[in-house]
């Protein structure tokens, strides 16, 4: 097994000191915010994150290595242009781990701690799953490793990608240069993604290359006039990092347990997030369609009356 | 991952944490504006006059018991959490139940993010909740009377 550092546990000096600048900066200039029970709950989550991660991990590098030992394809060895490679069919993984992590209520409950904060800034990046082993998002990575890339330079490279997007979550940045926002995610798309405005629901879910979200339907520009307002379309009344971690696995099992078809019980996992059998909570999709709706009759951009925007300061 | 590792996250973490809480204090004190403009982002397709809304909000400016003049359209609660705040709708009532307190009135509401919510609240405001709510959800003993 080739043994490759773990970059993301290198890289946590630089996140903490990147943190620290960024709030120093928004002191100064306004243009970042923190409170501090959402930060303590970021980072405490990012901190969990990473032993949950140690202790899940065996599972699955050795899922990984049994599919690539026994059923690869190629064997594509471990030159320079194998990590290039591995990178970009990572992040295209990455791409719809991240897409079905916000389109299936099962991936969903691991994934929407990260969204789980209402302020957007370097802490947020660091909000992470504590349960994301317990999803199917390894499968997605099949492929690559069928294809006869060794394990550990996805990883490697899977590790790389979230350092990239560690930088993007901030506010603090408008726009980077028009080329760089064609070819790459930036602040600016990663805002959106994180926003809850109907306007900007399930879009941008590239890691590194925007050229996903252009090429499958969801990419959504950031609109000067509409602020992007962050967090979950119903947004958690705790900053308790145990119900932060586990409050959508909870919704699930109640559902579950009271649903009185098996197809239900089935969709309660595999449906998006706010499917009910019944319509009595709503999917994004519904609520943008009730927000086109809204608009037809009394054109206004959603948020324009918001006070939790830092452009509303 | 070892425990010093661990102790050194949790000391940088803290550190971080206060110094947050340090450079930006929040600004928690909800007022019937904040309620209301907040309630309105939240319930987007209830057309209700804010001027008959009736706003309650409780004594430590935290949480605020919004009634929609609609009685149909039920309930909505405000909590300050952080700098923000968060707003859930109960139009159905039998899905909260509501206990008098010593302090005012608390609200069960199963959310397990948020079980229960309370309102320190003055006597003649908790008479209100009572009397708009009262007889629809699943009221505990008063604690004083």
């Amino acid at each position: 097994m080739l043994d490759l550092p773990a970059p993301t546990q290198l890289a946590v000096p630089a996140f903490v000191l990147l943190v620290t600048i960024e709030m120093i900066y928004g002191w100064k200039s306004g243009r970042a915010r923190y409170e501090g029970k959402d930060t303590f709950t970021s980072l405490i989550m990012g901190l969990g994150s990473t032993i949950a991660g140690a202790l899940t991990a065996t599972f699955a590098i050795g899922l990984a290595y049994w599919v690539w030992e026994n059923f690869r394809l190629f064997d594509f060895g471990t030159a320079a242009w194998v990590f290039v490679l591995a990178f970009i069919l990572d992040d295209l993984a990455y791409y719809w781990i991240h897409r079905m992590g916000h389109r299936m209520r099962w991936m969903w409950a691991a994934h929407v701690i990260h969204h789980s904060s209402q302020h957007y800034n370097l802490s947020t990046a660091l909000r992470q799953t504590w349960t994301g082993a317990f999803t199917p998002g390894i499968l997605f990575k099949m492929p690559i490793f069928l294809l006869g890339i060794e394990p550990a330079i996805v990883f490697f490279c899977a590790g790389l990608n979230l350092i990239y997007q560690f930088w993007i979550h901030t506010e603090a940045i408008d726009k980077m240069p028009r080329w760089f926002e064609y070819i790459f995610n930036t602040p600016s798309h990663h805002r959106v993604h994180h926003a809850n405005n109907p306007r900007y629901l399930d879009a941008n879910y590239a890691g590194v290359f925007m050229a996903w979200d252009r090429m499958f339907g969801s990419f959504i520009p950031e609109q000067k006039d509409e602020a992007c307002r962050y967090g979950l379309v119903t947004d958690l009344g705790t900053f308790n990092p145990l119900r932060v971690a586990f409050h959508e696995w909870v919704g699930i099992f109640r559902d579950i347990g009271g649903a009185k078809r098996w197809k239900d019980r089935v969709l309660f996992l595999l449906a998006p997030p706010g499917w009910t059998p019944d319509g009595s909570r709503m999917t994004s999709d519904m609520i943008r369609n009730a927000w086109k709706a809204r608009q037809l009759e009394t054109p206004k951009n959603s948020d324009q009356d918001d006070e939790n925007t830092v452009a509303a300061e | 991952m070892d425990l010093v590792q661990i102790f050194g996250s949790l000391i940088s973490i803290a550190v971080l944490a206060y110094v947050a809480s340090r450079l930006f204090p929040a600004k928690t004190a909800l007022t019937n504006e904040r309620v209301l403009l907040n309630v309105t982002r939240y319930c987007p397709d209830i057309d209700f006059a804010p001027s008959e809304a009736k706003v309650i909000v409780d004594k430590r400016k935290i949480t605020a018991l919004l009634l929609f003049p609609a009685r149909h359209h039920g309930l909505a609660v405000a909590t300050a959490l952080g700098d923000r705040v968060v707003v859930r709708h109960f139009p159905d009532l039998n899905d909260i139940s509501l206990e008098r307190t010593s302090q005012g009135v608390k609200i069960d509401t199963g959310d397990f993010t948020q079980p229960s919510v309370k309102f320190d609240l003055k006597e003649e405001d908790a008479d209100a909740v009572f009397a708009a709510l009262g007889g629809t959800t699943t009221q505990g003993e008063p604690s004083h009377a």
